[in-house]
């Protein structure tokens, strides 16, 4: 029987309206095929809607700016452990990127009329990153209105659950749930993209969106595609800590504020003093973010879970909005926080937060995964960043592959000739599925579920990591899964804008990518950039030059150790960590 | 003893209620609370089932908003009072509970033409002066957050013609861009720019507190009056005319001193409608070409008395 449910059809489809999915639209669109593009929230959302939208690109106006110093740059923040491959694409595409923004609108800040202003980040030889005024929604808005422009399609707030595939293996579209109406849908595709961003939701303390919670991953999984680097998750080290609804969300970092900041723990301690004595506050951020969550796991941090940023030693400019950089920063801080926490004058409390996935859906140049029909773009892909990221090469990221999966996408949708009938029985499972959670009376909610995963992923998938820990992790993993999602149930039978129910699909979605994380993370003996394990505290070259591979082996986690792509630069000088 | 905040919130799914009901939670009161603290808290612990929206908490989707005792205001940015009444956003439909169907209204301010060049720039990056683009910045920073909707009283006035702050503001983030070929001129004038009385009420609400008289309206009506008296100084004379055929002038400057009062004009009929409309008359920014010719038409204007 079939379900009731409603087939929309397309050539490309696009999950995920981020930087990426609305760029990939612009440039499918362009080539004259019918796009479609799902987004979980409403629009606009994602990191990229809260990015400072700094972007590097090399347009070689000061000495030493060329795309030789920032593939360079990218290789040693990566510790080695990117594909080179992408990073030579990034570095080479990265400026005419910047200009189609331009030309669809975006305003880039300047320093003279017909010259962007470029800034300095950790990590640079020169300053590079191009800016929006310090926001990123804007580009948002411009790029949908250029997608839109271009005949592409969007529906917001309709959650795509799973990817589709013919008898050849190739995917087929998605199944999708309308948010709104709780409507069941399913979008026939020739090609689809992933676009659908970042999984800090994972993490109990994010900085990232609501909707953050690794979808895309989970989907890419179940139907075959490869994922790489999945253990390595960046974490800044500052984050709001309260009121809680704000927890997580980005504070600064510990040099944006000034010269003399000094960070402490309860004691009073400046305890960057034990972890990086030569750079003290100027460490860079996996440095700090690893300290300041040591200090509070040992029991170091405040009573709310914190440590203490003061820049009482700072000589602070009064102006408009206060020392802090950016007005919508500063204007958060002071509602939030009061007007002499803003001002830098009261003592700041602030935890490290989880912002960016460095692993992701392994792709090919063409943005191609490792499954036919099935493409991705943003922070859903990898391996750009390896074991770090530079600032201000991840909005960047999105432009130039979300660039490439749109125009290999639309290709590949054109070639495609033989029609697809609706796979009946598919959908029927993918139905019953998604509605299955609507069965349960008793038992748990999801957001409880939700609240244990995240939980064990702070406490032992963290910061900081070590073999026990990670074992543990792994069987409160399954024990959740297996004892308690059969026993999931929902408040309300109400299938309108019930984010319980979404909540439930979500959690079957970051068991899965959880239990690939803390398994990687397992498998990785050594520390390195992001990922750091307590029991294995050094680089090791010797044993950890390997991009980490998952796939899903009839329902398992397979992993394996593949060989780098070291086409440029090879790592004999990959130094300690640092 | 836990001091407790007392909210009373909107209900309703209009696939299985007959009528909207209010339910009243009980949420421990903490230090520094957000409402979306107690939404989130009445989620996780005594009712799973309440419907509401949010997903950036930086006051950048514009999807979280909803009424907070009466006043719009976005649930990651309003500090939690004590007694709480939490309603949808009004003139919306209600997909459930607080969350509503915004797809109208974004339609509408999307339908805004992006940058619209005469052919592609030759030469990248394009000069562009620095004051251009701050100009600009202040319009593109609004979100689509609807708060200003919510209490401006133009957009209460007309309904059939909806006149949207957020649609002028889009319109107002190209209008001064040289580059741009698009009739900004006409376009804030088909959407009503010259229903706005200049209360400053939206600016309360604004997450990201534009100045929208000034920045907004203002700036866009010095652009309608660059083309001389031009459309929107025959816009002031036909409504001059108007008033002075039903000879009521003086009940206009009383009429448009406060929110409150226009408030209650929204019911009135056509021709007192009509009247509220004439507070765009004082707001003049830089003194416009024929600017002589209208004041004489209309005399002095509220501010310059
Ligand atoms: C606070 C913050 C600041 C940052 N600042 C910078 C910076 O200055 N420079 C820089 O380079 N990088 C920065 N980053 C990182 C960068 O912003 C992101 O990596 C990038 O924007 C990701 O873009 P994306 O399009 O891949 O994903 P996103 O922008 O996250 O978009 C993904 C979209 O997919 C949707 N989605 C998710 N699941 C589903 C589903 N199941 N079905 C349908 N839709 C779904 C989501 O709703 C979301 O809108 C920052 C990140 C954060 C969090
Ligand atoms: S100033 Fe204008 S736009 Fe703002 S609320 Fe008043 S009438 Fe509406
Ligand atoms: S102008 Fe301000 S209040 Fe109005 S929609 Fe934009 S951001 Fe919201
Ligand atoms: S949650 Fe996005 S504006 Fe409030």
């Amino acid at each position: 029987m079939r379900r009731d449910y409603t087939t929309i059809a397309t050539d490309v489809l696009i999950i995920g309206a981020g930087a990426a999915g609305l760029r990939a639209a612009v440039e499918a669109g362009r080539k004259g095929v019918k796009v479609i593009i799902l987004n979980k929230a409403s629009f606009p959302s994602g990191s990229s809607n809260i990015s400072g939208g700094n972007m590097q690109a090399s347009f070689g106006w000061v000495a030493g700016d060329t795309k030789e110093n920032h593939f360079r740059d990218t290789v040693l923040s990566s510790k080695y452990l990117c594909d080179q491959s992408l990073v030579e694409i990034l570095v080479e595409e990265a400026a005419q990127r910047i200009f189609d923004l331009e030309e669809f609108g975006v305003l880039f800040s300047r320093t003279t009329p017909d010259r962007y202003a470029q800034t300095m980040g950790g990590g640079f030889t020169v300053p590079r990153s191009v800016m929006v005024g310090g926001r990123c929604d804007d580009v948002l808005r411009v790029l949908y209105k250029t997608a839109t422009g271009y005949g592409a399609r969007m529906y917001e707030q309709v959650m795509a659950t799973d990817l589709l595939r013919n008898q050849d293996g190739a995917v087929i579209g998605a199944t999708a749930i309308d948010i709104v109406t709780g409507n069941f849908m399913f979008f026939k595709a020739r090609s689809t993209i992933l676009a659908n961003g970042p999984c800090g939701r994972l993490f109990k303390i994010t900085a990232n969106t609501r909707s953050a919670t690794g979808d895309g991953f989970a989907m890419a999984y179940r139907c075959g595609a490869k994922l790489v680097n999945m253990e390595f998750m960046l974490f800044l080290p500052l984050g709001f800590i309260y009121p809680e609804f704000m927890k997580g969300v980005v504070l600064g970092e510990l040099s944006s504020f000034g010269e003399n900041t000094k960070a402490l723990n309860v004691l009073g301690e400046r305890f960057m003093q034990k972890y990086a004595p030569e750079t003290m506050e100027k460490s860079t951020r996996d440095i700090s973010s690893r300290a300041s969550y040591l200090e509070i796991m040992e029991g170091r941090g405040t009573p709310s879970g914190g440590i203490i940023i003061d820049n009482s030693m700072n000589n602070l400019k009064e102006s408009e909005n206060g020392p802090v950089r950016n007005v919508s920063y500063y204007r958060i801080i002071r509602d939030c926080l009061g007007g002499d926490t803003a001002n830098m004058k009261d003592l700041l409390e602030a935890t490290p937060t989880a912002l960016y996935c460095l692993g992701g859906i392994k792709i090919n140049k063409r943005c191609e995964t490792s499954v036919p029909g099935l493409y991705a773009a943003g922070e859903a892909e990898a391996n750009l960043h390896g074991a770090n990221r530079l600032a201000g090469n991840s909005v960047i990221e999105t432009q130039v592959f979300g660039t490439r999966a749109g125009y290999y996408a639309a290709d590949y949708a054109a070639g495609v000739t033989t029609p697809t009938p609706d796979p009946v029985e598919l959908i029927n499972h993918e139905y019953e599925q998604s509605r299955s959670a609507f069965d349960g009376r008793s038992g748990f909610k999801p957001i409880q579920l939700k609240k244990e995963i995240q939980d064990i992923m702070w406490n032992k998938v963290g910061i900081v990591r070590n073999g026990e820990g990670l074992i543990a992790a792994i069987r409160e993993l399954e024990g959740i899964r297996q004892d308690k999602m059969p026993a999931l149930y929902l408040s309300s039978a109400s299938k309108r804008y019930n984010y319980e129910w979404v909540e439930a699909m979500e959690v079957d979605n970051m068991i899965t990518v959880t239990e690939i994380m803390s398994r990687c993370a397992l498998m990785r003996q050594e520390s390195r950039g992001a990922h750091y394990r307590s029991d294995f505290s050094e680089t090791d070259n010797a044993n950890g030059l390997y991009e980490s591979m998952t796939l899903n082996q009839n329902g398992t986690v397979q992993l394996s150790k593949e060989p780098l792509n070291t086409s440029k630069m090879i790592p004999e000088d990959a130094g300690p960590d640092g | 003893m836990v001091k407790e905040i007392t909210v009373s919130i909107f209900r309703y799914d209009p696939e299985s209620d007959k009528h909207p009901s209010y339910q009243t939670y009980s949420v421990p009161s903490k230090e520094r609370m957000l409402v979306g603290d107690v939404l989130e808290y009445i989620h996780e612990n005594l009712d799973g089932s309440l419907a509401y929206r949010w997903e950036c908490r930086m006051r950048l989707c514009g999807g979280c908003t909803i009424l907070i005792n009466g006043k719009p205001g976005l649930i990651c940015r309003e500090q939690a009072e004590p007694s709480m009444t939490l309603e949808p956003l009004p003139f919306l439909p209600i997909v459930r509970d607080l969350v509503v169907d915004r797809k109208s209204l974004l339609d509408k301010i999307y339908s805004v033409p992006p940058l619209t060049r005469q052919k592609s720039p030759v030469r990248l990056p394009e000069p562009i002066a620095h004051e251009v683009i701050l100009g600009l910045r202040v319009p593109r920073q609004c979100v689509q957050c609807l708060a200003c909707v919510a209490v401006c009283p133009a957009t209460e006035v007309l309904t059939a013609d909806l006149f949207l702050p957020p649609k002028l503001i889009q319109i107002a983030g190209f209008a001064i861009d040289d580059r741009d070929t698009v009739d900004r001129v006409q376009e804030s004038e088909e959407s009503n720019l010259f229903d706005c009385a200049c209360c400053h009420a939206c600016e309360e609400v604004c997450p990201h507190e534009i100045n929208i008289s000034e920045k907004v309206i203002t700036a866009l009506r010095n652009k309608t009056y660059e083309h001389g008296i031009g459309r929107g100084g025959r816009y002031i004379k036909a409504f001059y005319d108007t008033l002075q055929a039903k000879g009521k002038v003086n009940a206009s400057g009383i009429l448009l001193r406060s929110q409150g009062y226009l408030r209650a004009i929204m019911k009135a009929p056509q021709g007192i409608r009509l009247i509220a409309r004439g507070k765009f008359v004082s707001p003049f920014g830089k003194p416009i070409p024929d600017i002589e010719d209208i004041r004489t038409i209309i005399g002095p204007t509220e501010q310059e008395k």
